[in-house]
């Protein structure tokens, strides 16, 4: 018989804010978090709009020296762990070092990377010698197990903008198998550099004036930083010693689409979506709510409306689906943790994050996004989505904790 | 650590600032190690000295191992500086 896994911390940081308290208070009031860049100079860049984190002071919360070892996604993966695991209470008291993981979303140090490129190229100089330890993609997991001394399985695992959900079901898998009494996990991303600004505006997927994920008139996606985890810890474990259980996660599932590089599959997403459930044991009938990907490509949710079809059939019609990237922008290897965190406040709360941004149905996404305010529901079993470039799936589900 | 050379007191009050030592608790022959810094740090601290008097401090050169003196830090930066201006420096030990 597999563990029962709780989740008993949560931390977020984003456009919404610097704590999931703000996160929660910004579902709830369909605050969105996206607007004008402030933070980088914008000359040259046709899309100005991002979902950037404001007043953030690493002074605050680390000495010089660790600051001088840590990019921006480093610390804040490190925010947000700390926040998870305070909220916990003590999770890591009594546990085996090899029982205690940290595994985290593989996540570029762009902010190093671009410094160093400066450097090199503009500066004709050598770059800072720890450009190396900032930009390599598994520096924030080494900065979490640093800063909370964990000693157990630590790694990071990259899926693009799954990233964060594998890192999550992985976990969680370990968890429930009886490897980890308990675990942090989660992903940050900082991406908010002239140069994958840039990038990200030559594939032409970057909408100029905002996301509206399931209108007709959506036009692509926003680009987001911040970084959210969780605690996932053994259930009896939790219950033993009062932790405060905030969701129980019930399932994962995972799949590849083997097909393309940037288009998704709805067939693929699809059984990534049932084996979730299957993982769960949980029946279509049974889904109360679900966190979509929901970037607001026109692609993205076409396709992910016709997967979700190919699950609930014709119930999709009386299903709430949204998304709140609408909110905090796609925070890609964060994205998936980020979801994730919204989708536990709407059980635990019992309210249905909204889809902000929404302005006209579109046939091909004939669900209900909960458009432009939250609404309050009494739900009891939710999934969310994470569907990557690259074609890498992966499906998160949980259950109110009762 | 004293000196009359006002090149090299400017070096070593730079160090002294970097590794956060008080300047009179550093000696020519204190091992570097023992300034409660790790090897990252020195490293660091090489590429602020670099940055600082404008030099290059080459990998294969005398501070490229574990058992480096302040005074071997102090007279190579102080060696690199004079080359650069043409001279020579005054040897710290």
């Amino acid at each position: 018989m597999a563990n029962r896994v709780a989740i008993t911390g949560i931390g977020a940081l984003s456009a919404l804010g610097h704590t999931a308290a703000e996160h929660l208070d910004a579902l709830r009031a369909g605050r969105v978090g996206i607007g004008p860049t402030r933070n980088v100079d914008t000359e040259g860049l046709k899309v100005r709009i991002s979902g950037e984190v404001h007043g953030f002071d690493p002074k605050a919360h680390f000495d010089d020296r660790q600051i001088g070892l840590m990019d921006r996604t480093a610390q804040f993966a490190v925010l947000v762990a700390r926040e998870a695991v305070q909220a916990a209470g003590a999770p890591f008291e009594g546990v085996e070092p090899e029982r205690a993981g940290a595994i985290f979303a593989a996540t570029v140090g762009y902010q190093a990377v671009d410094a160093g490129y400066q450097r090199i190229y503009e500066a004709k100089s050598r770059p800072h010698p720890f450009t190396v330890p900032k930009a390599m993609p598994s520096a924030a997991v080494s900065h979490v197990s640093i800063d909370l001394g964990l000693r157990g399985p630590a790694f990071s695992i990259a899926s693009a903008c799954a990233s964060a959900a594998h890192s999550v079901g992985t976990a969680f898998h370990m968890v429930r198998a009886g490897m980890l009494d308990v675990a942090v996990a989660g992903g940050s991303e900082t991406p908010l550099t002239p140069g994958m600004m840039r990038s990200w505006e030559a594939l032409r997927v970057l909408s100029p004036d905002g996301c509206r994920p399931f209108s007709k008139d959506r036009n692509g996606l926003v680009l987001g930083e911040g970084a959210a985890a969780v605690v996932l810890e053994d259930w009896d474990r939790a219950k033993a010693r009062g932790a405060t259980i905030l969701a129980e996660m019930t399932g994962f599932g995972m799949s590849a689409d083997a097909q393309d590089m940037t288009a998704p599959d709805a067939t693929s997403a699809a059984r990534a979506v049932s084996l979730a459930l299957k993982d769960g044991g949980h029946a279509p009938e049974e889904i109360d709510y679900v966190n979509a990907h929901g970037t607001a490509t026109v692609l993205n949710d076409r396709t992910e409306t016709a997967a979700l079809r190919i699950v609930f059939g014709n119930r999709l019609a009386a299903l709430p689906v949204s998304s709140t990237k609408s909110l905090y922008a796609h925070c890609m290897s964060a994205a998936g943790a980020l979801d994730l965190v919204s989708t536990v406040f709407a059980l635990r709360h019992g309210f249905l994050p909204p889809t902000m941004g929404f302005n006209e149905p579109d046939p091909e996404c004939d669900i209900d996004c909960v458009p432009n305010a939250s609404r309050p529901a009494d739900i009891e079993t939710a999934i969310s989505n994470a569907f990557a470039f690259g074609g890498l799936n992966a499906v998160l589900a949980l259950r109110r904790a009762g | 650590m004293q000196t009359d050379d006002p090149r090299i007191s400017e070096i070593i009050d730079f160090i002294a600032a970097e590794v956060g030592v008080e300047r009179g608790l550093l000696t020519p022959q204190t091992p570097v190690a023992d300034l409660g810094i790790s090897s990252l740090d020195l490293i660091e601290t090489i590429f602020k000295l670099e940055s600082r008097f404008d030099i290059e401090i080459p990998n294969d050169g005398p501070l490229n191992g574990n058992d480096v003196t302040v005074g071997a830090l102090v007279d190579h930066v102080a060696a690199l500086l004079a080359a650069k201006s043409g001279g020579t420096a005054e040897k710290t030990a």
